[in-house]
């Protein structure tokens, strides 16, 4: 996978994805769909890989309700990371 | 969150996830319902939900509304007695092909010829699946399942000109086409009079696998490549979806206004 500097990743980064691992079932509906492949089944769990556009592609097929996208506008503090995503 | 995911509250949240095999489509069917009921803002005191038997049927647990889970086919005259009973009523009833159209054939026909001012979302997966795949009345000519392992002999049953010559309104559309189907169940939820709308859903277990699909994605773009949308036509072709134009359209509010 290609390293992005940090500042530069969220600039791409459009939504981010909320699973709801007591609801999804490995279906894979959204995996196969999402247009830049940033979702992924490993070790039984679906995850994502933080470049989502937020096309949205993958709540609305997804059967079990089971992944929704939070868009990320200027004023979105990213869960886990300590600044702004836009630099701060 | 926002109002993508308004619909929720028309649904059982703690109840989930359903019983439904991953992949299978009924969840986008029961999603959909959810947002047109959503988009309508029906009121969740003045709506009922009434189901027959089969894996569709099971959704009627999951809405959050006063539901009926009938016996097998036989969801249409209960929707239908709820309706006499109590016209304020928005009265909705969510099965399968085989129950609604199979073994409960004579009571869709009887409810066309009555016109009652009730809703059917038909969750058609061309399959009798919960029981294992067996052939369903609008199971596609030479297709393979459980009971037709040479391909089915009969042709699918065409139900759109039953609607049409009693003034009922009909309406097909697909698990792939989102938007088109929430169109059509809005319209169907506004229609005065019986209305039917024929949601074509993929049953990747018990009918997409024995033809050859290897997950539910490829069933979903075969209705994109398939389904070419035809609305408000005097008649729709197997290959096409849409909401029959015979139809008396009312835009005058929902069925109980
Ligand atoms: C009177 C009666 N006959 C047969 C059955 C067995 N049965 C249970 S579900 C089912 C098939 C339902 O098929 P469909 O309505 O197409 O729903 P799906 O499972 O495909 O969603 C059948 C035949 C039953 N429960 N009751
Ligand atoms: S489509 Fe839904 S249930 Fe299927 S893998 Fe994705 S999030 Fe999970
Ligand atoms: S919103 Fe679009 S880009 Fe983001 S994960 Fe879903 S399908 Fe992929
Ligand atoms: S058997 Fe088919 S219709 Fe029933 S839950 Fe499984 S995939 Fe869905």
């Amino acid at each position: 996978m290609i390293k992005t500097a940090p500042d530069e990743k969220p600039r791409k980064r459009k939504g981010i994805v909320h699973i709801n691992h007591e609801y999804c079932k490995r279906c894979s509906i959204c995996v196969n769909f999402c247009p830049v492949k940033n979702l992924e089944i490993r070790g039984q769990k679906l995850i994502e890989l933080e470049r989502c556009t937020a096309c949205k592609i993958c709540q609305r097929y997804c059967p079990d309700i089971a992944i929704e996208i939070e868009e990320i506008d200027d004023k979105t503090v990213i869960s886990g990371e300590s600044s702004h995503h836009n630099g701060g | 969150m926002n109002n993508d995911t308004n619909f929720k509250r028309y649904l059982k949240l703690d109840l989930l996830p359903t019983p439904w095999c991953p992949g299978c489509g009924n969840g986008i069917v029961l999603k959909t319902i959810c947002q047109a009921f959503d988009e309508l803002d029906l009121p969740k005191n003045g709506t009922v939900v009434v189901s027959g038997i089969g894996c569709a049927g099971r959704s009627a647990g999951f809405f959050d509304l006063d539901s009926v889970h009938t016996a097998h086919g036989r969801a249409i005259p209960v929707a239908e007695g709820i309706k006499y009973a109590n016209d304020a009523l928005n009265v909705v009833v969510v099965s399968g092909d085989g129950d609604l159209i199979g073994i409960g054939g004579n009571h869709l026909f009887q409810a066309i010829r009555r016109n009652t001012n009730i809703t059917v979302i038909c969750y058609a997966n061309e399959i009798y699946a919960m029981t294992g795949g067996q052939v369903s009345p609008i199971t596609p000519h030479n297709t393979k399942t459980l009971t037709t392992p040479n391909g089915n002999p009969d042709r699918p049953a065409d139900i759109q000109f039953l609607f049409k010559s009693n003034n009922c309104f009909f309406a097909r559309t697909t698990a792939y086409h989102l938007n088109h189907m929430r169109k059509c169940i809005v319209e169907a939820l506004k229609f005065k009079g019986f209305s039917f709308v024929e949601a074509r859903t993929m049953c990747i277990v018990n009918y997409g696998r024995r033809l050859g699909y290897k997950n539910s994605n490829e069933m979903l773009l075969h209705y994109k490549e398939f389904y070419k949308i035809n609305d408000y036509a005097e008649a729709l072709a197997e290959n096409e979806i849409g909401i029959i134009k015979s139809a008396p359209r009312s835009s005058d509010g929902f069925p109980s206004a």
